[in-house]
């Protein structure tokens, strides 16, 4: 029961002064900027397209449309939240576009009862205790990220930012567009739709 | 409060987002509703894990990746590049321009070839042929001035009239060099009122006598179609005083020669040049001498 999870305040005054070094024609502080922000960003796009390549194609979409906008950014969100809305609107533009459609239902026919295939994220370490356990532990993270990728767009962009990427409702407001109480709504219905969808599997 | 109403709060709930009024009352549906307990507890558990899904990392070479990606040209020098080079494409677009640009000034010089055309096309015999009628009627009138042989040369300018040769019969043709005013009167030379009192000398009361003006000019007519003929001409149409032919314009000379054995022939000031190449329409009035 916590209430969203909020950058440092320091993290904040850090982007500031490196989007400030960038206007003021500093190149390498937007690649900080990158180096900072990319594994994040990278994930967020990793969990909305549920494919290693197309994520890293939109994350660099993403920093690429960033580096163009950044001149004229004014600092009325936080550098973050604005990169998130940029990589929102990159990863919704990649789900709608013919190509990635014609390869996620080729890909989805190609998949035989693996939901985590071409995951390579999924292999990092969590430390569990014993072989047997880790197993246990892997397949059942595979098994609830299978369901994820199974939602609707709509319940899989809230499960995403609010679960997995932990933000807060007021920056899911910002990054989405939605107002509030259709975050609200829309975050209940895709948790209990994700809840009913694992019922018996783990 | 109902299952179904504080279903709809596990998630704000979980979030600890619920005011406390809210929060409490579904604290208390919960505490008697098992069911509905199991299942805020399973949510609770299922946001726990989707917090706790490790992190994909990006690729190592994210940075270079980018900064590869970004040193590239713009969009639309990407499609200039992209349509030419390497320079195999180069070639054959540059070929397929030049080809386009002579496509071009071959259509116009065309055109304009088109445009002054000597006439002789079957579209304007049929033109020619529709103002026949207009002509002869008033040829036995007069020779309006509208009507005198044009001065334009032939073969330039879209409304071409045919080369109007007037056959003097009954009198001998004279020496070629002969048709200079100071010898030979030409057509020029003569007075348009002299050439009204010609066309319009009143004709005898009696059709009996054969050696009239007029019916010397109707006798006439299967000569000159035999001289045209002679010089590879078409006739076109034929009235009473007048034949109306298509001549190639390379035999114009042998018509002249062929008319001036019938009679004195009064060419226009200008005739044809050398280099016309195609047929040339000519109409031949015939005059008959006092």
């Amino acid at each position: 029961m916590d209430e969203g999870i909020k950058e440092p305040v320091s993290r904040s005054e850090e982007d500031f002064l490196l989007v400030r070094a960038f206007q003021q024609g500093d190149r390498g502080a937007f690649d900080r900027l990158v180096l900072k922000h990319k594994d994040r960003l990278f994930n967020l796009c990793y969990r909305y397209l549920g494919d290693y390549e197309e994520a890293n194609d939109s994350a660099q979409d993403t920093f690429i449309k960033a580096y163009a906008g950044l001149k004229g950014f004014r600092f009325e969100s936080a550098f973050s939240t604005w990169l998130y809305r940029i990589a929102v609107n990159t990863c919704k533009n990649k789900i709608q576009s013919s190509e990635y459609r014609h390869r996620h239902e080729t890909v989805s026919l190609e998949q035989t009862g693996n939901p985590d295939h071409g995951r390579p994220g999924t292999d990092i370490q969590n430390g569990s205790p014993s072989p047997a356990l880790h197993l246990e532990e892997k397949e059942r993270k595979t098994i609830i990220m299978g369901a994820v990728d199974a939602l609707p767009p709509e319940h899989r962009e809230m499960i995403t930012l609010r679960d997995i990427e932990g933000l807060s409702y007021e920056e899911i407001v910002e990054v989405t567009g939605l107002n509030p109480g259709t975050v609200k709504s829309r975050l209940s219905r895709a948790r209990l739709d994700l809840a009913s969808k694992l019922r018996g599997m783990v | 409060m109902d299952c179904t109403r504080a279903r709809s709060l596990f998630s704000e709930y979980a979030d600890g987002v619920l005011d406390k009024e809210t929060a409490a009352a579904l604290e208390e549906h919960l505490s008697s509703c098992a069911e509905c307990r199991k299942e805020a507890r399973a949510l609770q558990s299922l946001i726990q894990d989707l917090r706790s899904l490790p992190p994909v990392a990006p690729p190592t070479d994210f940075l270079r990746q980018l900064h590869k990606r970004m040193d590239r040209p713009s969009g639309f020098r990407r499609i200039v590049e992209k349509l030419f080079f390497p320079i195999k494409f180069k070639i054959p677009l540059q070929l397929a321009g030049a080809a386009l640009a002579a496509l071009l000034v071959f259509s116009i010089y065309t055109f304009q070839q088109e445009e002054y055309k000597i006439p002789g096309t079957p579209r304007s015999v049929t033109k020619e042929k529709a103002g026949e009628k207009r002509r002869v009627a008033t040829a036995d009138k007069a020779l309006a001035p509208a009507e005198k042989p044009d001065a334009r040369p032939v073969g330039l300018g879209k409304e071409e009239r045919p080369i109007e040769l007037t056959l003097v019969l009954g009198k001998a043709a004279p020496p070629r060099q002969a048709a200079a005013p100071a010898t030979a009167p030409s057509f020029e030379g003569k007075s348009v009122d002299s050439v009204d009192r010609e066309r319009q000398a009143p004709r005898p009361a009696t059709q009996a006598a054969p050696s009239s003006p007029a019916e010397k000019a109707e006798d006439m007519g299967d000569p000159v179609r035999k001289a045209i003929s002679a010089s590879q001409g078409r006739i076109l149409s034929v009235q009473p005083a007048s034949i109306l032919a298509e001549v190639p314009s390379d035999k114009l000379p042998s018509l002249l020669e062929n008319l001036r054995k019938l009679g004195e022939v009064h060419v226009p000031p200008s005739m044809p040049s050398d280099e016309t190449q195609g047929p040339v329409q000519v109409r031949v009035l015939i005059v008959a001498a006092e």
